[in-house]
């Protein structure tokens, strides 16, 4: 009867019952599409990123994950590709060269990225960048490279124009080649797109006396595989000093960090949405007590104890915030599910967008995970916000709350 | 007869703005089992004081209240809050119901609190509003019935517990007196019926009237 007696108090008060439900519903709707919104870039990021630079998984020689350091190779990767080739749930690997090098066209320079690659390895293991001029590297471009659209345009180069590649080689002379541009891609990464260049994986290895040698496997992983699972395993297979197994979050540590910054915040918005939330519960509980007090009095005389009395308080308070989650369930998910299907145009901030690797297109998805926490953290609240009225009610002389004339 | 209830030096002083203020000044009676009394006496005499202490609504500041042997003073809030729901059932003046509960229910309030089984509180709650006369309205809510129909659902709710003694605070103040002394058959029958004790504090002249019983208070004393 507890039950009953709290839902019927809700309904006693409609309009006030439906300005806290709506409060509770919108902002748990809203932190829902948040969520989702934030989940969406992040995913999408990471399949870029993915995609366009670091496949799955990559193995790579120690050091490598250090951005400017491309001075390690792995000195014996049989081994690890005999491994990699044996192990199931490696649908396939392809193999890198990386090193710091000059690409020189005229009278211009500029360093760059050279990273040595096997086209149809590549193909397998899904990475590839959109062309935007000229053509993409065929296996017997030994003489032609890849161009980020950035740097052939800060070079002024056009495809078909020859370029000298400059660098290190293995032995710390100086290595180089001289190359024609075949095309140029686009990732929308500055970065990348001004300081990368592709070349056959064979034609780096010349030019730098790594016959033999790689820098790094890049892993396309089986449907269903655990990437995080796959590095731990992966990791206790292969000793540290030959080479490290390596994550796009290792290899982009900033993008990682902006992951786990956003994170935080989602937690900050969802303090500051609870608060306000909780702040709408006791309001609506307190001024019902306030109402109800000869109430809660006659409930005390016919011999309800205090916590029965209290009971009632914060079953109100459970029910109230029950509907609002469901009605902010409803409403997060249905915005998930439509801006998920339809996508948000965010060409507007394109520039911005496309450095983080996230297109212009958005698909918000539902973060079950957070969705729990923001439903545990609702009610809770709602709990806590419920304890003061709950705790005044069980507190109130019979006597003396009967007399009050509220 | 057998006494149910006996206070002894019993005094309560309130505070109002800060002066004390004596409601009731050492009063010691006793009232026996299945009797039928009415505390009489103008408005400010102590009688709902009175009803309160021994209701296990207030506590005195002095003196002692037993019911059915038990010393009142000595009892916890929550073992008050038991005693009120097993040996005492509540009449008041108004304000009687709990309003977003039917009849039915409201007379089932007090069973639920005691933990009787649903089919045992349901039988129980609907013979009471049968003998009140009210069967045929027990799914209306308090807003849904006049002043006399919300007394005897407040009549039967206090049967429900089968207490020991019924305690009716003005019960007919806010009814027109046809009603008044309907309610008031009712409760002789009903004493009558189930031999509880009924004890009211009240200065309407119908109640006082048939009251097998009167103690009179005069300034928070008994009238001798």
């Amino acid at each position: 009867m507890i039950g009953t007696i709290a839902l019927r108090n809700l309904l006693r008060n409609r309009r006030r019952s439906l300005l806290t439900l709506s409060a509770i519903g919108f902002g748990l709707g809203a932190l829902i599409f948040l969520c989702s919104f934030v989940e969406g870039a992040e995913r999408q990021m990471a399949q870029n990123i993915k995609t366009l630079l670091t496949g799955d998984l990559q193995i790579a020689a120690p050091g490598l994950e250090e951005v400017y350091n491309t001075n390690s190779f792995i000195e014996e990767p049989e081994t690890i590709r005999k491994r990699l080739k044996e192990d199931r749930r490696i649908l396939s690997f392809s193999e890198r060269i990386v090193r710091g090098g000059l690409v020189t066209f005229g009278d211009r320079s500029i360093g760059t990225f050279l990273i040595g690659i096997d086209p149809e390895s590549e193909k397998r293991v899904g990475t590839s960048r959109p062309v935007v001029v000229g053509r993409g590297l065929l296996s017997g471009d030994h003489q032609g490279i890849l161009i980020g659209e950035k740097l052939r345009e800060i070079l002024r180069l056009n495809v078909g124009e020859p370029v000298i590649l400059t660098s290190q080689d293995y032995y710390g002379s100086l290595g180089g080649a001289r190359v024609t541009v075949i095309g140029s891609f686009r990732t929308g990464n500055d970065v990348v797109d001004s300081g990368t260049v592709y070349l056959l994986k064979e034609t780096a290895q010349q030019m730098l006396s790594l016959e033999g040698q790689i820098s790094e496997f890049v892993l396309k992983l089986k449907p269903g595989v655990d990437p995080a699972a796959m590095k731990r395993d992966l990791g206790k297979q292969i000793p540290s000093d030959i080479a490290r197994v390596l994550s796009w979050e290792d290899l982009i540590p900033l993008l990682a960090q902006m992951h786990r910054f956003q994170e935080g915040m989602m937690m900050v918005v969802l303090a500051i949405v609870v608060l306000v939330v909780a702040a709408g519960i006791l309001n609506t509980l307190m001024m019902s007590f306030i109402e109800r007090i000869r109430e809660f009095g006659l409930i005390a005389a016919l011999g309800a104890r205090s916590l029965t009395i209290g009971a009632v308080v914060v079953a109100e308070s459970a029910l109230l915030t029950s509907f609002g989650l469901l009605g902010g369930f409803l409403i997060g998910w249905g915005m998930t599910l439509f801006w998920g299907y339809q996508g948000l145009d965010l060409s507007r901030f394109v520039s911005t967008l496309s450095n983080l690797f996230i297109g212009t297109r958005l698909y918000p998805q539902m973060d079950w995970s957070s969705l729990v926490v923001f439903a545990v953290t609702f009610f809770l609240a709602s709990l806590v916000a419920s304890l003061l009225p709950a705790w005044r009610a069980g507190s109130l002389c019979p006597v003396e709350a009967m007399r009050q004339t509220g | 007869m057998e006494a149910l209830v006996q206070t002894t030096n019993l005094t309560k002083t309130y505070h109002a703005n800060g002066l004390p203020v004596t409601a009731l000044n050492g009063v010691n009676l006793t009232i026996g089992r299945a009797e039928f009394t009415v505390l009489a006496g103008p408005s400010g005499s102590g009688k709902s004081t009175l009803l309160h202490l021994i209701g296990a609504l207030d506590r005195p500041s002095e003196g002692s209240v037993l019911v059915g042997g038990q010393d009142l003073a000595r009892l916890s809030g929550r073992q008050l809050a038991d005693f009120r729901l097993r040996e005492v059932g509540f009449v008041f003046q108004a304000y009687n119901l709990i309003p977003v509960l039917s009849a039915l229910e409201n007379v089932e309030f007090t069973l639920l609190l005691q933990g009787v089984k649903e089919a045992e509180r349901r039988e129980r709650s609907l013979s009471l509003l049968e003998k009140v006369g009210l069967l045929d309205q027990r799914d209306k809510r308090p807003t849904e019935m006049s002043g006399g129909q919300q007394q005897r659902v407040a009549v039967a709710r206090a049967l429900a517990s089968r207490p020991a003694i019924v305690l009716a605070d003005e019960p007919t103040a806010n009814l027109d007196s046809k009603t008044g002394s309907q309610l008031i058959d009712l409760f002789l029958a009903l004493n009558a019926e189930y031999q509880v004790t009924f004890l009211f504090a009240s200065h309407d002249p119908q109640v006082i009237q048939r009251a097998r019983r009167i103690i009179r208070l005069k300034d928070g004393s008994v009238e001798p």
